[in-house]
């Protein structure tokens, strides 16, 4: 496969920028800057699709990426194809439908881009790499090869990380590798597991041991309460046996006394309190007495009565005195006031009606209670003319327009119908730009038959005008092309004829020259010689024996035979003769093999020479006849043909021309329709302008159309305004009649409507004028001064009113303060009734300070009374307290009540002391009723009381609380252990550590197994692929190797390590072996290349070539280097297309002074 | 009316298995998962006041000698005993074969039903019988369903058996029998164990089985719980299933195919588990996240596997209490590595030779030793299925030899061939 063209449609900085590529070797060149990166990367895309991100989208979107070109087979299969940036459906054929990836499998069988460049491709930073990894492997042969087999320049790298990793994760005796740590913290977590598991028969004995302790500590505990009982017991008595005495003593002196009477704890405190309360009273009673006495000369009858009888009605009037006073000055001021509303009033209504009185007016009150209606009719009344009068201005300017529009009518023109013409201009113009359009085609078809006419000249073996040239009948194309076949099938036998005739006479002169050698160098004897002369000897013989043993007479035969020499010698001569002849066929048999040979071969040349006479006569009849043949073909036409591959171009061009003759002919044909065509339109449109008697059609010198248009169009716009003119006007006109109609029909309306309002009016002011007409704008005042007039006389009837009340109260006042000064004081009764007012009022003040004294009095001596009742009662109850006293004690006299007193605090006294100390003992006892106490302690014998308490408190203290203590401990500490075993998850948990490690293991161990098995693959690998490899490529790469150091190596050999491995190493021209690591990095640089190309040239041998892509492998290389590796690309590119993409100027210079023997082509990327 | 519970296969203290720790893992949230959950079955039972609390089986695990774990049993049924809750308990293949049940003492609110023959045990109270009887020995063949009295008239019969019926996936086949042998006895409600999946095995009359009460490892993926059983008038009114898990494990699978980038994977993978998570009511998770699908970025994913890895583990601790177990990196290339690597490059012989590679283990150890040695190293526990490389489990080989020409491929192609 090769890369016929690379397109780069949009992509990067490149917009349709196309590489015609094709066999050879190619350079493509670019400046930095001038996209030489982006070309490769635009190859890679178009050929395994676009990256997912990529940085060539600055100019066109991603979307709009677009790379494409053709690939060629081997075979001349070609595949046109672009690549788009999609994920799915990114090839698409040269139609722009999607193709499948199949399509390109025929072409590209490697699908993955990284194992297409590792095997095709190869950078500068490759042959770096490859360089350093041959010193890394120290030249070993097996990974040399297949690193530049594969194209892999880091093969070295990758089995060291294989080995490197899985050393990392585990070793047999390590301990710091992953997986051994992980083993060795298993290990721990199982230990943890095992302590920290508890057995169940540990916890069952534990639990045993637990129960047993208890059970012997509880005997313990119930012997220890039992004597500690006994102790506390015997400890009680010794310490109550003196309150037992001490209590049957107070039993006794309570005895003695005998029966008391208990008084009270308060009876002597009451007894006191009661004595001195007596003594008290007696003194209060003996003052009380001496009050009394004096209170009764304060009481007698009072000097005011007859005043205080009258007490609210003198009080009444004095309180009307001040309105009385006021009356009397405001009456006749009112009064005045009343006279002066009522002539005002008579004013009012003379305002409006002088034919009445005002006490008339009344008549006229209905009137004034019109008001709202009169106000409306008077302002409707307004509305109603202001109308009326509106409405006939508006008529009067409506029949003045009417007036204008006719007189505008009249001037108008006469109407035309105008509808022929705008026929006739619309066809017109819808013909288009017919004028232009006729112009243009004559000019083409002049220019076109002009073309032809040259043409025709210029056809040789023909004259004569177009006609004829398309009536002629020219044989057909594929006739001349079986002629042209036909004539180089004759011219190819020919040759061969020839060529086989050259052949031959050559053979035959060599045939020839050698019978000349053999014959010049000494007779060669033949068989057809030894034949002759045997017969010859045989003959002698047979004469010999007819004379010799039959005595026959020869008569002369043998004089003939023998020539000279009796017949035995000639006999004896030519036995001799035969026996040479024979001996010296043996003798010289090659050259007499040779000799024969050389003879047949001129035999049979001559023959074929013959034959191949016969052939080329035969030929030469055929070929003229096809001649003839030929040239029959051509006769209708009058044509004397010349040699069939000529006339084949002769007729291209005939047929060519023949086609444009026809082609000018149609375009002739469709001039003259279109002329015809414009002539119909110019004389219809003519026929319509001559009817407008004032339009003379316009003349055109070139038989033009337009003239006659734009003329048509100008009359037809003029005609169309005066028609638009005139239906406006008419339009007018008739609103105008319209708006008459309609201002008459409203007029009538308002002047209905003003005769019903004077009715109305009429009936409604009627009293108001009394008889007289009133205006509208007049009746508003007249009902104003009527409401006046009313409001005056009703101020005066409220005035009377007033002045009638005030005179009435000043009477009463009077009446009643004389007759109260005839009841009270009568001195007084001839003074005017304010003066009697205030003289009554001074009387009654001081009888009310008379009375209040006099009151005072008689509630202190009710007072005093009561008090003497209730100090009879006190003195009642302390008597009667005295004598319940005397009860208590016994029915015993006051006088004995002290004694009583005594005996009982004694009795009290001795109870108290008994209680107490039956107190301490019920305490002492410790809940033991007092008689079985006394029981105890009679039993005991007080002085053998402290040994035993003793002895009871050793045997507590010394034996049986150790003992119980001891258990105690042992209980706690089993308790303890046995808490321990309380179902934690310490083991469990471990257990878990565990699982989670077994995880860890699981996953390294694994991956371990991954890497060696892939290790030891690859190693396996490497070593068939260098079995299978090693000897034709080293044989080419240690060519390329002597050629790309220009001689400083001869080549390249395998050896042997110090570990038997073979190894690589450089031989220099005098046998000096160099191993790899002491070659120079640019030598180990040439070294790789040199193996990369050699695995490249191998790989071709059996495969379908692909195109090599370097991408600036030189850039280190010096002038001569380059030019070496140049040329070896240049010998490669005769078997693969090899493309170098490189910045530098230097190697395109360099490239062109090769002479590549499949053609270089230099790319220039730049502008 | 009353309920009662139901469950099995407690397997106590039995390690979470297949969790590595890492940094971030939430170690301390999976502690002591299979108490907690039995925590949660005893609040449940005193929450819901259930009558009695049926256990049909493996309370401990068969190996675990640690004693404390029948302590901490005794010391959750006590609670029950309290709250005067019944507990019947018919003991499975791990019971028998537990150290740790035969010396335990069980409070008197525990009846453990006998081991030589079927047992009845009738609560006159609730007029319930309950019938049962546990394994003698660890390997059981017998059948012992078929031993089972007829369902007593009256009473409402329950049946307790530690069986997988006529086999379940993955559980052995103890005391064998057919739905048919326990239908014939004519009981109300049919409590099994061994089975870890909740399964309703019959509806009518009841078959169950509860599944175990805690998730151990990833093929105990799912909620897991005990069942309620809710009794009115003498018959089965409800049965239901409550979740008592405490960690959740999820087999979360993602498609990768949509992905072009591995930021793209990364954000379809954080929302997978997040879906995972909302999943799992509140619970830590313990997920597997499976990678599949035709993926672009196939080849890029297998490459960096480690770190992938690390970062997919950051996400999970990024999300809270989730614990990531494994990635399996089990995309798919989306071109053939026929088409991708030609027909005869060196790289398509090496795959080739990969192909060809004799996986048995026997060959596979011969021609490569280590791994003879790494494998005698390695702990008893982890060689269950045979070794580092088992041949029976023909998936495991293809992997392996997947994972391995991944691993070249990525490696010789190197970085400058990965788009």
């Amino acid at each position: 496969m090769r890369i016929a063209r690379l397109e780069l449609k949009a992509f990067g900085r490149f917009t349709e920028r196309t590489l015609e590529l094709g066999p050879g070797l190619h350079i493509v060149h670019g400046p930095n800057e001038a996209g030489k990166s982006t070309t490769l990367r635009a190859l890679k895309a178009w050929l395994f699709g676009f990256p997912e991100r990529t940085h060539d989208n600055f100019l066109h979107a991603n979307d709009q990426l677009l790379v494409g070109g053709c690939l060629q087979a081997e075979d001349g299969r070609e595949l046109a194809f672009y690549r788009r940036k999609k994920r799915k459906g990114d090839i698409l054929g040269p139609d722009g439908n999607p193709l499948t990836a199949d399509a390109l499998a025929g072409f590209l069988p490697i699908a993955e881009q990284a194992v297409f460049e590792s095997l095709y491709g190869l950078s500068h930073e490759d042959l770096i790499r490859g360089g350093e990894d041959i010193l890394a492997q120290k030249g070993e042969v097996g990974q040399a090869l297949f690193s530049a087999g594969a194209g892999i320049s880091s093969l070295r790298g990758v089995l060291a990380g294989l080995e490197s990793e899985a050393e990392a994760l585990f070793t047999a005796r390590g301990t710091k590798r992953e997986i051994n740590e992980a083993l060795a913290a298993y290990k721990e977590t199982q230990k943890i597991v095992r302590d920290a598991s508890l057995s169940s028969r540990d916890w069952h004995e534990l639990n045993n041991s637990l129960t047993e302790a208890q059970a012997a500590l509880q005997a313990i505990e119930e012997q220890h309460g039992a004597k500690d009982r006994r102790r506390r017991q015997l400890e009680r008595i010794r310490q109550l046996l003196p309150q037992l005495a001490l209590r049957n003593a107070l039993r006794q002196q309570l005895a003695d006394l005998g029966e008391v009477v208990e008084l009270p704890a308060d009876f002597s405190a009451r007894r006191q309190e009661v004595e001195r309360a007596l003594h008290t009273l007696a003194r209060r009673e003996t003052d009380l007495a001496g009050k009394l006495a004096q209170r009764e000369k304060m009481t007698a009858v009072s000097p005011y009565q007859a005043v205080l009888d009258a007490e609210n009605a003198v009080e009444d009037l004095h309180q009307r005195l001040g309105s009385y006073n006021t009356a009397g000055k405001d009456l006749p001021e009112r009064e005045g006031m009343r006279i002066s509303c009522k002539s005002e009033a008579s004013e009012f209504l003379k305002m409006v009606r002088q034919d009445i009185s005002l006490e008339q007016v009344e008549s006229l009150r209905p009137v004034s209670g019109r008001r709202k209606i009169i106000g409306d009719l008077a302002a409707r009344h307004e509305g109603l003319q202001q109308g009326l009068a509106q409405t006939e201005k508006n008529l009067r300017e409506i029949q003045r327009e009417i007036t204008i529009i006719d007189g505008e009518l009249a001037m108008l023109p006469e109407a035309k119908d105008a509808a022929g013409l705008n026929q006739a201009c619309r066809l017109a113009q819808k013909a288009g730009a017919i004028d232009e359009d006729l112009t243009a085609r004559a000019r083409l078809v002049e220019d076109k038959k002009r073309d032809c006419l040259v043409a025709m000249d210029r056809l040789t073996l023909w004259s004569g005008g177009p006609e004829g040239f398309l009536s002629l009948s020219l044989p057909l194309l594929e006739t001349v092309q079986k002629y042209e076949t036909a004539f180089q099938a004759h011219d190819e036998r020919q040759r061969d004829i020839q060529k086989e005739r050259e052949r031959l006479h050559k053979e035959l002169d060599e045939a020839l020259a050698g019978i000349r050698q053999l014959e010049t160098s000494g007779s060669t004897p033949t068989e057809e010689e030894l034949v002759l002369i045997r017969s010859q000897r045989d003959r002698g013989w047979e004469l010999l024996r007819r004379q010799w043993l039959e005595g026959e007479d020869l008569a002369g035969e043998d004089a003939a035979f023998g020539q000279g020499l009796p017949l035995p010698e000639a006999y004896e001569k030519k036995m001799a003769l035969a026996d040479t002849v024979a001996d010296r066929l043996r003798y010289e048999a090659d050259r007499v093999q040779v000799f024969a040979a050389l003879r047949t071969k001129k035999q049979s040349l001559t023959e074929a020479l013959a034959e191949l006479e016969t052939a080329a006569a035969q030929n030469d009849l055929a070929r003229a006849a096809l001649d003839t043949e030929w040239r029959s073909h051509w006769n209708p036409c009058a044509i004397i043909p010349l040699s069939p591959k000529e006339m084949l171009a002769w007729l291209v061009k005939a047929v060519a021309l023949r086609g444009r003759i026809e082609e000018l002919q149609t375009d002739e044909r469709e001039l003259a329709r279109k002329s015809a065509e414009r002539q119909e339109l110019k004389s219809a449109l003519s026929r319509e302008l001559a009817l407008y008697s004032e339009e003379q059609p316009a003349e055109t010198g070139k038989g033009e159309l337009h003239p006659l248009i734009l003329q048509g169009e100008t009359l037809l716009s003029r005609l169309t305004a005066i028609e638009d003119k005139r239906s406006r006007l008419l339009e007018r006109k008739a609103n105008s009649l319209k708006n008459a109609r309609l201002a008459e029909g409203k007029k009538a309306d308002f002047s209905e409507e003003l005769a019903d309002w004077r009715r109305q009016w009429q009936e409604v002011v009627a009293d108001l004028g009394g008889g007289r007409d009133i205006h509208p704008g007049e009746a508003g005042d007249l009902l104003d001064n009527l409401r006046s007039c009313f409001t005056k006389l009703k101020e005066a009837e409220e005035l009377r009113k007033r002045i009638d009340g005030m005179a009435r109260d000043i009477r009463l006042f009077e009446e009643a303060a004389l007759s109260l000064a005839r009841k009270i004081s009568p001195a007084c009764v001839d003074q005017p009734a304010g003066e009697i007012v205030a003289q009554l009022k001074t009387l009654l003040n001081q009888a009310r300070t008379d009375r209040t004294l006099r009151e005072e009095h008689l509630e202190k001596e009710k007072q005093e009374a009561k008090e003497v009742i209730l100090l009879g009662e006190e003195r009642k109850d302390l008597e009667s307290q005295l004598a319940e006293l005397c009860r208590l004690a016994g029915k015993v006299l006051p006088g004995e009540l002290e004694a009583t007193e005594k005996r009982s605090a004694q009795f009290r006294s001795l109870v108290a002391s008994l209680a107490q100390t039956e107190k301490i003992l019920i305490e002492g006892a410790g809940g033991i009723p007092l008689a079985e106490l006394e029981g105890q302690a009679a039993k005991i014998d007080p002085d053998a009381l402290p040994e035993e308490i003793a002895r009871l408190s050793q045997e507590i203290e010394q034996e049986l609380a150790p003992e119980s203590k001891r258990f105690s401990v042992l209980i706690g500490e089993k308790r303890h252990q046995l808490r321990q075993m309380d179902g934690n998850a310490r083991a469990a948990e471990a257990a878990e550590q565990g699982a989670r490690l077994l995880a860890k293991i699981k996953r390294l161990a694994e991956r371990y197994v991954q890497l060696k098995v892939a290790a030891h693959v690859l190693k396996n690998e490497i070593e068939r692929f260098r079995s299978e490899n090693q000897t034709p490529v080293l044989a080419i790469t240690s060519r390329y190797f002597h050629d790309l150091t220009l001689g400083s190596f001869a080549g390249l050999l395998t050896d042997e390590n110090d570990q038997g491995e073979p190894v690589l190493v450089g031989t220099r021209p005098n046998n000096a072996r160099v191993l790899v690591e002491r070659m120079s990095s640019g030598t180990r640089d040439q070294l790789y290349l040199a193996l990369r190309l050699a695995s490249l040239e191998w790989r071709i041998t059996g495969h379908e070539p692909m195109p090599f892509i370097l991408d600036d492998i030189l850039v280190n290389a010096d002038d001569a280097r380059s030019r070496a590796a140049l040329k070896i690309l240049a010998e490669l590119a005769a078997k693969t297309q090899v493309i170098l993409f490189t910045h530098h100027r230097r190697i395109v210079d360099e490239a062109l002074q090769l002479t590549a023997p499949s053609g270089l082509q230099v790319h220039e990327l730049g502008a | 009316m009353f309920t009662f519970l139901h469950a099995a296969d407690i397997h106590l203290d039995s390690p979470l298995r297949g969790l590595e720790a890492y940094a971030d893992a939430p170690v301390d949230q999976l502690r002591q998962a299979t108490r907690r959950a039995f925590d949660n079955l005893i609040d449940l039972a005193i929450e819901e006041r259930v009558a009695f609390v049926l256990l049909s089986g493996d309370l401990y695990d068969g190996e675990w000698k640690d004693y404390n774990t029948g302590l901490f049993f005794i010391d959750r049924i006590s609670r029950l005993r309290k709250e005067n809750i019944r507990v019947f308990l018919a003991s499975g293949n791990h019971d028998a074969a537990s150290q740790i049940s035969k010396g335990l003492r069980l409070p008197d609110n525990v009846h453990l039903f006998s081991t030589k023959q079927p047992e009845t045990v009738l609560i006159e109270a609730l007029g319930v019988a309950v019938h049962g009887q546990g394994y003698h020995t660890r390997a059981l063949a017998e059948n012992l369903a078929r031993n089972y009295p007829q369902a007593l008239p009256d009473y409402l019969n329950i049946g307790l058996l530690h069986t997988s019926l006529t086999g379940r996936e993955g559980h052995e086949p103890y005391a064998p029998c057919s739905l048919d042998d326990v239908l014939a006895r004519g009981y109300a409600y049919w409590a099994l164990g061994h089975v870890h999946t909740r399964e309703e095995v019959s509806r009518s009359p009841w078959v169950v089985f509860p599944g175990n009460i805690q998730g151990r490892h990833i093929h105990e993926a799912g909620a897991k719980g005990a069942t309620l059983v809710r009794v009115e008038e003498g018959r089965i009114a409800a049965v239901e299933h409550r979740d008592l898990d405490v960690l959740r494990w999820a087999m979360c699978r993602v498609d990768l195919s949509a992905c072009a980038t591995v930021d793209m994977a990364l954000d379809t993978v954080r929302q997978a588990m997040e879906a995972e998570q909302s999943r799992a009511d509140g619970r830590p998770v313990a997920l597997r996240l499976q990678l599949t699908g035709e993926s672009p970025i196939h080849a890029e994913l297998h490459r960096d596997s480690a770190p992938l890895t690390e970062e997919f583990r950051a996400l999970a601790a990024g999300l809270g209490e989730m614990w990531l177990e494994k990635v399996v990196f089990a995309t798919r290339r989306p071109v053939t590595l026929n088409e991708s690597l030609g027909a005869e490059t060196p790289m398509a012989d090496l795959v080739r030779a990969i192909e060809r590679l004799d996986f048995r283990p026997e060959s596979l150890l011969e021609l490569v030793p280590e791994i003879g040695i790494l494998q005698s190293k390695l702990p008893p526990e982890l060689l269950h299925g045979g070794g580092l490389i088992p041949a029976s489990q023909a998936s495991r080989a293809d992997s392996l030899c997947e994972e391995v020409k991944e691993m070249l491929l990525a490696r010789l192609l190197g970085q400058g061939g990965s788009r």
